[in-house]
């Protein structure tokens, strides 16, 4: 087995786990706090891969401050989508479900009328390939690697040790005692939704120029984000980012050697894992 | 007057849970209110802190009407609630979960105050960094009131504390309970259905059995009283 095939493969593996991370760690944050599953997560990640791509190449913002930016909007425009279509719904899951599977078709259909159908790709800032002993790294991905995992501290000292994210966290383990502690619940609720959004526009912004942003890609993110919450365990961050790594790196494995169809063993691994832990890797058990 | 009720009416969906209550707690004191369960206690208590809206009447606090004020604006005001089955933050730590009792306040005293705090309840101190929902009953208890007491508060409610205690912590919770109101400087309403405990501490009481108070007097009275000797006290 070439070892550089090998090396290849694994960065490959980290860059997919990482969007996945952040995909279902937005789904996980929105969960949490507002027990609501949304379908329409898959289109904030196109939209951010689309606000990254107008900012960068239509206004020529340097990479990462279209980035940032991309990243701050989908935050607002999170916001304001909780406030005024699932705020309204929020005692009924069933339409919660079904408003985002409408919101989802709505916005697909808005990005092919606006953008167009056809592939765009963001202008990357990195180019080049570095050389470790007789292995090739594409400074690009690197770049990208590192940029998560910068985001992943930031992501998780926020809710370490702000006041707002442990108050985040208070809301999600019990609504009541947290309004008695004079939390805003509503508002909180607000900003968690708008923090989902924007973790899912963050990765979707930074594939732009490995892989290519059109209205649908948010389609197979979703799917695999679905599968690596539940397999860590719903509303733990922690174990989104182990299974995110995991299932990026079989994504990776299975598709070098299989193609397309070793889109499966994802799958595949997270039946069977269920199977045997139905609460996922680190989730806790219900008290 | 610190705290002040009038004529209190409220509903649920389909029930009418509290009918019409008057209440008045002065500055410093311990008021009880006991009775059995489903007589109302909890629901009066949910009212003061802003989780429920009456259908009628007034509270009113430091001179306003708080009714219809939210949780958040009411515990500003100075207002603490220590709910029934006390709902600490389960996967938070100890230290965590006294940060939020003071997460209305601006000021810079805080950590100061977390150790203040730790003088009454020691064992939370030991315990800070352990997930909430690993102590054990009593001492989740203690984290519900020191966190309550966090926001520092005027007027303190707490509602059964001592349910599913040992007799020998509801002992200590009582003598805290005691000791808090002496040095702090706050009133509190104690709901309690083990009267016995609730009236030796408290100054005066009152007595609701389905949504209206029956009988209201100071602590001596009502234990030297026939009827609650016979049904609340069981001698
Ligand atoms: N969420 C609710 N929805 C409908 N009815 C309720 C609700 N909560 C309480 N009730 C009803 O209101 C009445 C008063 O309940 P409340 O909880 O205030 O009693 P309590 O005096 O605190 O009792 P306990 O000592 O058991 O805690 C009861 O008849 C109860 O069934
Ligand atoms: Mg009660």
């Amino acid at each position: 087995m070439p070892y550089n095939a090998l090396i290849q493969i694994l960065i490959n593996g980290l860059v997919l786990g990482m969007i996945y991370i952040f995909v279902a760690v937005g789904l996980s944050v929105i969960f949490s706090m507002l027990r609501l599953i949304t379908f329409a997560h898959g289109e904030m990640f196109m939209l951010g891969g689309f606000a990254t791509w107008l900012f960068i190449n239509g206004l020529g913002l340097p990479y990462y401050i279209g980035l940032a930016l991309a990243v701050i909007v989908m935050f607002l425009i999170g916001a304001l989508l909780q406030l005024t279509l699932w705020q309204p719904l929020q005692k009924d899951p069933m339409r919660c479900l079904i408003m985002s599977l409408a919101l989802s078709s709505v916005l697909i259909g808005l990005s092919n009328i606006v953008f167009g159908p056809l592939d765009k790709s963001v202008k990357s800032p990195i180019t080049g390939v570095m050389q470790v002993g007789n292995v090739y790294l594409s400074n690009e991905r690197i770049a990208i690697v590192g940029s998560c995992l910068i985001m992943l501290i930031i992501v998780i000292i926020f809710f370490k040790k702000h006041k707002l994210g442990i108050a985040m966290r208070a809301v999600s383990l019990d609504t009541i005692a947290a309004s008695l502690q004079g939390i805003n619940v509503k508002r909180l609720q607000m900003i968690g939704f708008g923090i989902g959004c924007a973790l899912a526009a963050f990765a979707g912004g930074l594939i732009g120029t490995v892989f290519t942003i059109h209205p649908t890609m948010g389609a197979t993110p979703i799917l695999k984000a679905f599968v690596v919450v539940v397999l860590g365990g719903l509303g733990s961050i922690p174990g989104s980012i182990v299974a995110g790594l995991i299932i990026g790196m079989l994504d990776s494995i299975a598709t070098t050697y299989f193609g397309s169809i070793g889109n499966v063993a994802a799958y595949i691994v997270f039946i069977s894992v269920l199977l045997f832990r139905p609460r996922g890797l680190m989730g806790y058990e219900e008290a | 007057m610190l705290l002040q009720i009038k004529n209190l009416k409220i509903a649920y969906e389909k029930a009418i849970a509290i009918k019409d209550i008057s209440i008045c707690v002065d500055e410093g004191e311990i008021v009880t209110i006991i009775g059995c369960n489903g007589a109302g206690k909890s629901t009066l208590l949910q009212a003061i802190s802003g989780l429920l809206k009456p259908v009628a009447g007034q509270i009113i606090f430091d001179g306003k009407d708080i009714c219809k004020m939210s949780p958040q604006q009411i515990v500003t005001m100075g207002i603490a609630h220590a709910p029934e089955g006390r709902r600490v933050f389960r996967d938070l730590s100890v230290y965590e979960n006294l940060l939020l009792g003071a997460y209305t306040r601006k000021d810079k005293k805080i950590k100061e105050d977390i150790e203040r705090i730790y003088t009454y309840f020691p064992r939370l101190k030991e315990r800070w960094k352990q997930r909430a929902g690993s102590l054990s009953g009593g001492e989740q208890q203690m984290l519900t009131i020191a966190r309550a007491l966090l926001s520092k508060p005027r007027l303190l409610l707490l509602d059964e504390p001592s349910m599913g205690l040992a007799p020998f912590l509801t002992i200590e919770i009582s003598r805290i309970i005691n000791e808090i109101n002496n040095k702090e400087k706050l009133s509190i309403i104690l709901v309690e259905q083990n009267s016995q405990l609730a009236l030796r501490i408290s100054k005066r009481g009152y007595l609701v059995e389905t949504g209206s108070i029956v009988l209201e007097g100071t602590s001596q009275e009502l234990v030297a009283n026939d009827y609650v000797k016979k049904a609340y006290l069981g001698i």
